[in-house]
Parts: C-alpha cells; sequence; structure tokens
C-alpha cells in the first residue's frame, strides 16, 4: 500500500517532465507535436531493454534520453525540409517510431534474473525520480530564460516576427523539439523504473496526460512567467495522478474497475469548476 | 541611401486572379531621409510596404542599400538593417514575451545565442528602462514586465519602435502604425515617432493614416495611385503643396501611361 502511494507520488513527477514536453511545444514553439506518445515508448522500451540485457543503468538512461531526442530530430526535418503541417509531421515519426517501439518491446520476455529494473525499492526510485526531475526541470528553466530559449519563445509568435528579429525558425524547431521529446523519453524511462514493465503501448495517451498537465496547471497557477508555467506542470501532473490514484485505490472495490473513467472526469469537472470560480492562488508567484 | 528601380509586383501572376500592386515604381531615399507614402486604399501603399520589409517577393525591379543589390534577400537577411513598424503588431513585436524581454532580444538580433548566458543579465534591465524612460512615453517604463499581448496597441506600436532603435536599423518601414487609435493616443504615437525618427536619423519610409502628419514629419511625400508614382515632392516643392492639391493628386491617373509589365526575371 505504501508502496503504490509512493508510486503514485514518482509517477506524477515522471508525467510532469511530459507536461514540460507538452508546454514547450503546444506553449512556446507554439505547434501540435504528437511526437510525444512515440518518444515516451521509445525511451521507455529502450531503457527498459538496455537495463535487462545488462547494460549500466545510467548509461542506458542517456541512450534512451537521446533515442527521444532523435525523434524529435526527425519530426523537425520532415516539417523543416519537407514543409509538412507539425501534426502530420509528428504522426510520421510516431508511425515510424512504432516499429523499434515493438521490437523493443519483445525483450521484456527475456527479463528472468533480478535487474536493476526490479531490484531498486519504491523509495529509492522515487529519490531517483526526484532527482532527476529537479535537475533536468532546473536546466530546462535556464534554457528557456537563456539567449536561446528567448529567441525559441519569440518564434512561437510566427516567422514574421521571428525572421525580423534574426531568428532561424528551423534551427529553433529543431532543438525545441529535440529538448522537448528528450524530456519525453526521459519520463518514459522514469516510469519504466518505477513501474518496473515496460510495453509497446506504454506511451499511448501520454500527450493527452501532459496537455492535461499543463492545463490543471495553468488552471491553478497563472503562466505569467517561465517559473510559474513550469511549477503549473508539476502541480498539474500530481493533482491528475493523485486523483486517478485515488479513484483505482478507493473506487474498485465500491463500483467497479470499468466505472473509473467517468468517476475521474466527473472528479476533474468538480476540481476545475471550484479552482476556476474561486480567487487564483496569485500572491503564490 | 536605399533605391527602388522599375519595382513590379504582381499577386497571382499568371491566373484569372492576376493583380499588379506595384506597377513599375521609381524613388531613392538618401540617409536619414524621411519619406511618406500617400494614396488611396488599394493604391499599392502597403504591398510596397511589405515588399521593402520582405513579407513578399518582386516581380520585376531591383532594390539597392547602397551599393548592394537587395532584391534577393530574405526577410531574415533584411532585418539586419531593416525594422518595421505595421499595423498588425504581432509582425514587429513578440506577444508572449514581455516588453523588456522584446527589447532584450532585440539588442540581440543576428547573433548566435548562448543556450546557458541569461537573456537579461545584468545591467542590461536597468540600461533598457533607462532608455524607455529617456523615450519618456506615458510611463511606459512602469509596463516592463507585462506580457506585450497585455499592453495596449499604443504601447505595442512604441515597443515596435523602440526595437527599430535597439536593433540600430538603418531603415525604419511604418504602415498605418497609428491607424485603429484613438486620436489623443493616435497623436502621442505620432510624436514620439518623428522624435525618434529624427534623433536617431533613421532612413524612414512611412504610410501614415494622417496626411497632415505626414506633410509636415517628412522630408519627401509620393503619392502612390494604381500602383504608380502620380506625385514625388521633395525640398521647396513638398514645403510650397496645398492640402487639396495633394488630395486632388490621388484620383488623377498618374503621367506616365499604363507601363506593361517587363519580361519577368528568371
Amino acid at each position: 500500500m505504501i508502496d503504490s502511494i509512493i508510486n503514485v507520488f514518482s509517477m506524477s513527477l515522471a508525467f510532469a517532465l511530459i507536461g514540460l514536453n507538452v508546454y514547450l511545444s503546444t506553449k512556446v514553439l507554439n505547434i501540435t507535436d504528437i511526437t510525444c506518445d512515440a518518444s515516451v515508448a521509445l525511451g521507455g522500451c529502450s531503457y527498459g531493454a538496455l537495463v535487462v540485457s545488462g547494460i549500466n543503468p545510467l548509461v542506458s538512461f542517456l541512450i534512451a534520453v537521446s533515442f527521444g531526442v532523435f525523434a524529435g530530430f526527425m519530426t523537425a526535418s520532415i516539417v523543416s525540409h519537407i514543409k509538412v503541417d507539425p501534426a502530420l509531421a509528428s504522426i510520421i515519426t510516431l508511425v515510424a517510431m512504432q516499429t523499434f517501439i515493438t521490437k523493443l518491446a519483445l525483450i521484456e520476455e527475456l527479463q528472468t534474473s533480478k535487474t536493476f529494473l526490479t531490484s531498486v525499492s519504491a523509495a529509492g526510485t522515487f529519490l531517483l525520480t526526484l532527482v532527476v526531475a529537479l535537475a533536468v526541470t532546473f536546466l530546462f528553466f535556464r534554457m528557456l530564460n537563456s539567449e536561446y530559449g528567448l529567441a525559441m519563445r519569440v518564434n512561437g509568435g510566427g516567422q514574421i516576427i521571428s525572421e525580423s528579429l534574426g531568428i532561424d525558425s528551423a534551427n529553433m524547431l529543431w532543438i525545441g523539439l529535440g529538448v522537448a521529446n528528450g524530456l519525453s523519453a526521459l519520463a518514459g524511462a522514469l516510469i519504466t523504473q518505477i513501474s518496473h514493465s515496460f510495453s509497446s503501448i506504454m506511451g499511448d495517451g501520454a500527450l493527452v496526460f501532459g496537455l492535461a498537465a499543463v492545463i490543471i496547471g495553468e488552471t491553478i497557477i497563472p503562466p505569467k512567467t517561465v517559473r510559474a508555467a513550469i511549477t503549473g506542470c508539476f502541480a498539474g501532473a500530481f493533482i491528475y495522478k493523485t486523483l486517478i490514484g485515488a479513484v483505482m485505490f478507493s473506487g474498485a472495490e465500491i463500483i467497479g474497475a470499468e466505472y473509473h473513467g467517468i468517476i475521474i472526469s466527473v472528479a476533474l469537472i468538480f476540481l476545475m469548476a471550484s479552482l476556476n470560480d474561486r480567487k487564483r492562488l496569485r500572491g503564490l508567484l | 541611401m536605399i533605391r527602388l528601380e522599375d519595382l513590379f509586383v504582381v499577386f497571382n501572376p499568371g491566373t484569372l486572379l492576376e493583380r499588379v500592386a506595384v506597377r513599375g515604381v521609381n524613388f531613392t531615399a538618401q540617409d536619414g531621409e524621411v519619406i511618406s507614402i500617400l494614396g488611396n486604399n488599394g493604391s499599392g501603399r502597403s504591398t510596397l510596404l511589405r515588399f521593402l520589409a520582405g513579407h513578399i517577393k518582386s516581380s520585376f525591379g531591383k532594390l539597392w542599400l547602397d551599393k548592394t543589390d537587395i532584391t534577393s534577400q530574405t526577410l531574415a537577411e533584411r532585418s539586419a538593417f531593416f525594422s518595421g513598424v505595421f499595423y498588425d503588431h504581432d509582425l514587429t513585436t513578440a506577444g508572449n514575451l514581455t516588453v523588456l524581454e522584446n527589447l532584450a532580444i532585440a539588442s540581440i538580433h543576428h547573433q548566435e545565442r548562448s543556450l546557458i548566458e541569461p537573456a537579461i543579465p545584468d545591467g542590461l534591465r536597468e540600461a533598457l528602462i533607462k532608455q524607455l524612460r529617456d523615450l519618456n512615453f506615458m510611463e511606459m517604463e512602469d509596463l516592463v514586465d507585462e506580457k506585450a499581448v497585455n499592453i495596449s496597441k499604443t504601447y505595442r506600436q512604441v515597443l515596435g519602435l523602440m526595437i527599430a532603435v535597439i536593433k540600430g536599423a538603418q531603415v525604419l518601414l511604418i504602415d498605418e502604425h497609428s491607424t485603429g487609435l484613438d486620436k489623443e493616443s493616435s497623436r502621442a504615437l505620432l510624436a514620439t515617432t518623428e522624435k525618434i525618427i529624427r534623433s536617431k536619423k533613421i532612413t524612414t519610409i512611412m504610410v501614415v493614416s494622417d496626411p497632415k502628419f505626414a506633410i509636415e514629419a517628412s522630408d519627401r511625400i509620393i503619392v502612390l495611385n494604381g500602383g504608380q508614382v502620380a506625385l514625388n515632392l521633395g525640398g521647396e516643392e513638398k514645403k510650397n503643396i496645398k492640402l487639396e492639391d495633394l488630395f486632388a493628386s490621388f484620383n488623377i491617373p498618374p503621367q506616365v501611361k499604363d507601363i506593361k509589365l517587363p519580361v519577368p526575371q528568371n
């Protein structure tokens, strides 16, 4: 029981990173990027496959992240070179990556002996997730406030304004999508570590979750500054994940598993209604 | 000095919707000269400005900056020395950045950007605020931390002007930037515009909705009609022009007969 609760915390940290991906692509770069689903699964499956095969976990983390970055680059190159709409470009990447994800996911069956994946306790995993998430978020924050990050944010305002300030739009897209999907892959790797398992469908719905985290976060903390937006992502992911976790725990015996969806959505509606009505937590940040 | 030679801009060439918006325009703007472009709606003023800024391409003709042919330069290349303030303020200022961040990004335009260095290092903030204070425009320095989408259009257009100043633009292009503002704000904006272009000696080509201001503030007046230059008055001629004559020229067909589009390049 206590492990499950700790896992909910760890999961919400990991999902907050997906929230940061969605924030970067939809709010900063102002494009629709669905690559997220693929990079979560890619990161999770490649990390799991590597650890199961006996590779050093730290190296596996780095390789998983680089796969995510690669997926982002692929979408960016389709957009900038073939001039495809970002939404379609990311669907193309999503489909292409599915091949690798399916292949990698097969390796899970090989997992027989105890590996790093299964030997770390829930508390240990939480600590690991916390350290990784905080470090990455700090770097993300620094990047968005750097000269480059500012240029990235200008780019979200359209091509004419960004070019008139001498900003290379394509370059911004490459770095932006690379970082965003690297974050998602990292989140995927963490999810694999937390849940001790990985599958080809682990990324499905990640984008929806990330979007939910961003939107709930925005409702609680108005995203006036980058710091507020990032904090909002974490708060949103935590609330959403906790809500799901709470329903799963308490509702399973009372009403049956098939009604979870409707209960979560009703709870979310009440939550958002109460947040929107009340005076927002303005002075907080 | 910028020089425009036989400029033609044709929209949808070779189709039923073909429209020649600018038809053989020639003029020269000396360094520091302020030129007002007047004319009726549809006379090609905005098309001309959008071509100069690099938003649209010409079908024929050349644009020279001093001795360089910059006709084929893209918006990104051209904006290293051109800056614009347009009716659509989203084209010239970034709405999702604060006022200060807009100015900061303008100060490092066309440069290599660092992924680590903070965009607003110590000292830059104060320096930029001081510039705004020196401008002395309706306490704009109090708004530095507001996002540009949240400030009123008047401030936003002044922000566009300040971006041009901080970029150190050689040429400023203004297209109807005061249109849609109330009288008071419009007057304040135009006065500040004049103050900036005169004090910084920026070569300016502007389209403004107020012809009186256009005559008083500029060194040269160019009247466009049907995409052609109907009048080009500078110096003494400009000083002696009567407002009625000027308005009349809006509707007189240009002296030059209908110019045919030359064989397009490439």
